[in-house]
């Protein structure tokens, strides 16, 4: 009997996960490409010790392509899926919202962790901002943006993209938001300049 | 809420009027803070209203984006700064709709909780707090059949008749599809929480199985571990 609840408790955890049996914490992962998310829209589980784990968990799962460069300030990912790094512009990643100012094998990942990796253009004031979009009481959705530092401000102007339309959200105090009318199917938000959110279910 | 859930069990456990819910009866309206920690309202309201008028009869409260949105709750109020708002759950479920669009049956449990957003991304789609909800009345009159895997004990068999589940003692393979699942595993540390799966729920116990029966160990809480 106990063996039968063992089994349970395995088959729930296999159908969560990417990756269940490999070291490490078990994090959540979503690599956002330059025109479209390349893996991971609703943040699945996968198990890995570090950023650069994770990404390659999650290149080994979804089957992207993905490069590591050596030099002599240590490893860094210099192409995800079809674009290499040039210029101003590559790849980067964030932790729970922030940018850890080490590299992506440097980092300890915790079980819960949140590991994003995105196509970036540095500007004079950094990074773009990424997007993370959270669902409140049902049908409402509430989008704010992270800056490098993880500071968290409203995504003023975002947009929703739902069943191959737009919502606009709304300004205020409790940062850009909008109620859905009724049933609907995934939701993403997007924002000029900025990193696209994840997607909710 | 655990002794009508009782009454409710042992008096129609072959009617299926008792898990079905309807609008004629009486429902429970929680608010919480902090995934429960604190309980800061417990009333009972009647069904038939919506989980809106509820609330709104119960506590002073302020709304926006069309009233779909509550945005304080007797002084309370959700903030970007603060990375908090009020989530609102029925049978320990989250919802799926606002609260104005929420019915209340015989017997749900109307749940408001205020705190911290968490990871961004990471919905909290199930809680176990108002165990042994969903079991009893489900979601928005919908109940599910229930099973329970664990040991064919008095207590596990206990258990099974308090969530109206049926005990799998010598085992199913597979599990049915759409029923709601609660594992029983005897384990040295008390564990309890749940999951969405599918559209069902999964809840996980691991530790002594008489814990289960003894509220004070999950209410009110998301998870216990």
């Amino acid at each position: 009997m106990l063996r039968r609840s063992l089994a349970v408790v395995a088959t729930l955890a296999a159908t969560l996960a990417v990756a269940p049996f490999a070291a490490g914490a078990l994090v959540h992962i979503r690599v956002e490409g330059k025109t479209q998310t390349i893996f991971g829209s609703t943040q699945p589980r996968t198990s890995a010790a570090t950023p650069l784990d994770a990404l390659l968990a999650a290149a080994r799962a979804g089957e992207f392509y993905a490069h590591i460069a050596s030099s002599s300030f240590g490893n860094y990912v210099d192409q995800i899926g079809f674009y290499p790094a040039s210029g101003s512009s590559g790849w980067v990643f964030k932790v729970d919202g922030a940018s850890p100012p080490v590299g992506a094998d440097q980092v300890q990942l915790e079980d819960g962790d949140v590991v994003e990796w995105y196509w970036a253009t540095f500007g004079a004031s950094g990074g773009p901002p990424t997007l993370s979009l959270t669902k409140v009481q049902g049908r409402c959705y509430r989008v704010v943006e992270q800056d490098d530092s993880g500071k968290i401000s409203a995504a003023a102007g975002a947009v929703l993209h739902v069943d191959g339309r737009t919502v606009r959200t709304q300004g205020g105090t409790g940062g850009a938001m909008a109620c859905l009318p009724g049933r609907h199917g995934p939701v993403w938000a997007t924002l000029a300049g900025a990193v696209r959110s994840n997607k909710l279910p | 809420m655990i002794r009508r859930a009782l009454v409710c069990a042992a008096a129609v456990a072959a009617l299926a009027g008792c898990g079905g819910g309807g609008t004629h009866g009486r429902a429970t309206l929680w608010v919480t803070r902090d995934e429960g920690a604190k309980v800061l309202l417990v009333r009972s309201v009647p069904a038939g209203e919506t989980a809106m008028q509820a609330l709104d009869r119960s506590a002073a409260i302020s709304t926006r984006y069309g009233g779909r949105f509550v945005q304080s709750i007797d002084g309370l109020s959700g903030s970007i700064s603060s990375r908090h708002d009020w989530f609102f759950y029925v049978n320990g479920i989250e919802a799926d709709r606002g609260a104005a669009a929420y019915r209340l049956r015989d017997g749900d449990v109307e749940w408001w909780d205020y705190r911290d957003w968490g990871r961004f991304g990471q919905s909290v789609p199930v809680v176990v707090g108002a165990f042994p909800e969903p079991f009893l009345h489900g979601y928005d009159g919908k109940v599910r059949p229930a099973v329970v895997v664990g040991e064919d004990t008095p207590v596990v068999q206990k258990i099974a008749r308090l969530v109206h589940g049926r005990l799998v003692g010598s085992g199913i393979d597979p599990l049915p599809s759409g029923a709601n699942v609660l594992v029983v595993a005897r384990s040295r540390a008390a564990r309890f929480y749940a999951r969405r799966q599918g559209s069902a729920v999964w809840f996980m116990f691991f530790g002594d199985p008489r814990r289960l029966l003894e509220p004070s160990f999950y209410r009110y809480r998301y998870r216990v571990s």
